[in-house]
């Protein structure tokens, strides 16, 4: 009779997250501290840095996602130092496709340098996760830890990043913060650097939420906004010399 | 004789080094030297965080916002 009941309530939760068709996460975001970076800072630097730190905690982020599309951004009525977003890469939204296998991103306004919806960065989505057996529960959901090597190329060479990601079996959206997806369940917390977006609240829906794309803006690969910047910044040293 | 002969070649192939390493010191200045300090001090901050392996958008943010201070510092707001 026991076993009956257990697999009843089996059957019922495999069959609520089946019929599922779109969902929303609420994540909190935080910075953990690198104290050697802090000391190459100079005293004001380091205070905003530190200020950072404490103001980002007060920062949520939501992902929406259907079958196929996700959009990661920061959840209304927050107000929190633009520098804080900075470093931690959440002033842009971001969208993922998977039946485009993209990433898009909007590219922020910045005073002289990007006007309002001026472009639309696409990147191909990164998909070089390695699988682990580590185990721990977010939320009292159980999740895995999955890991990719991602390289960063910039004037002084190349460097190489460990993503790590927490995902869950459990809830079967392969979408995660800042476009990052494709694994085996929801990403319920997502390292990058010392940013860490942790889950902490999750409605999944019965019906399809509509998910649009962005349609402003000129869309261009990331290496064409990389070089846009580099030369408008150069532009606007050049600028701030005369 | 003898000795004055040995001064002069030393002499001269010490100059000769030290003026090749002042050339080299030259040209590297030559590059950084900008008419404000804050410039300066932005060109390293970019050079240090790329070398610290974050990307030129990571690095920008904060080589920026090391600049707003500098010249928020030399000239006030």
């Amino acid at each position: 009779m026991k076993k009956i009941f257990f697999l009843t309530i089996l059957l019922a939760y495999f069959n609520l997250y089946s019929q599922s068709k779109s969902g929303k996460a609420i994540y909190s975001v935080k910075i953990q501290s690198d104290s050697l970076l802090k000391k190459t800072m100079s005293f004001r630097l380091r205070e905003k840095y530190e200020r950072a730190e404490n103001e980002i905690k007060n920062l949520k982020l939501k992902l929406i996602f259907n079958d196929t599309i996700s959009c990661f951004s920061i959840e209304k009525n927050t107000s929190v130092d633009l520098f804080a977003l900075k470093i931690t890469d959440c002033e842009k939204t971001f969208f993922t496709n998977l039946i485009s296998n993209q990433v898009l991103f909007t590219v922020p306004e910045r005073k002289g340098i990007f006007s309002k919806n001026e472009f639309l960065v696409q990147k191909k989505i990164e998909n070089n996760w390695i699988f682990t057996n580590e185990v721990k529960f977010i939320q009292n959901f159980k999740c895995y830890k999955a890991y990719q090597e991602i390289s960063i190329k910039n004037d002084e060479g190349t460097f190489y990043r460990t993503i790590i990601a927490w995902y869950c079996p459990e809830i079967p959206f392969t979408f995660g913060p800042k476009g990052y997806c494709d694994l085996p369940g929801l990403i319920l917390e997502l390292h990058d650097n010392n940013t860490v977006f942790g889950l902490t609240e999750l409605s999944i829906y019965d019906n399809s939420l509509n998910i649009e794309l962005p349609k402003k803006g000129e869309k261009i690969d990331y290496d064409k906004y990389l070089d846009i910047l580099k030369e408008r910044i150069m532009k606007r040293m050049e600028l701030s010399e005369n | 004789m003898k000795k004055l002969f040995f001064s002069a070649i030393a002499l001269v192939a010490f100059s000769g080094v030290s003026m090749a390493n002042t050339v080299e010191v030259e040209d590297s200045i030559e590059t950084i030297v900008s008419d404000t300090p804050c410039t300066d001090d932005w060109v390293a901050d970019m050079k240090f965080y790329q070398k610290y392996g974050y990307s030129f958008e990571e690095a920008l943010v904060f080589a920026d916002e090391a600049w707003d201070i500098c010249m928020d510092e030399l000239y006030g707001d």
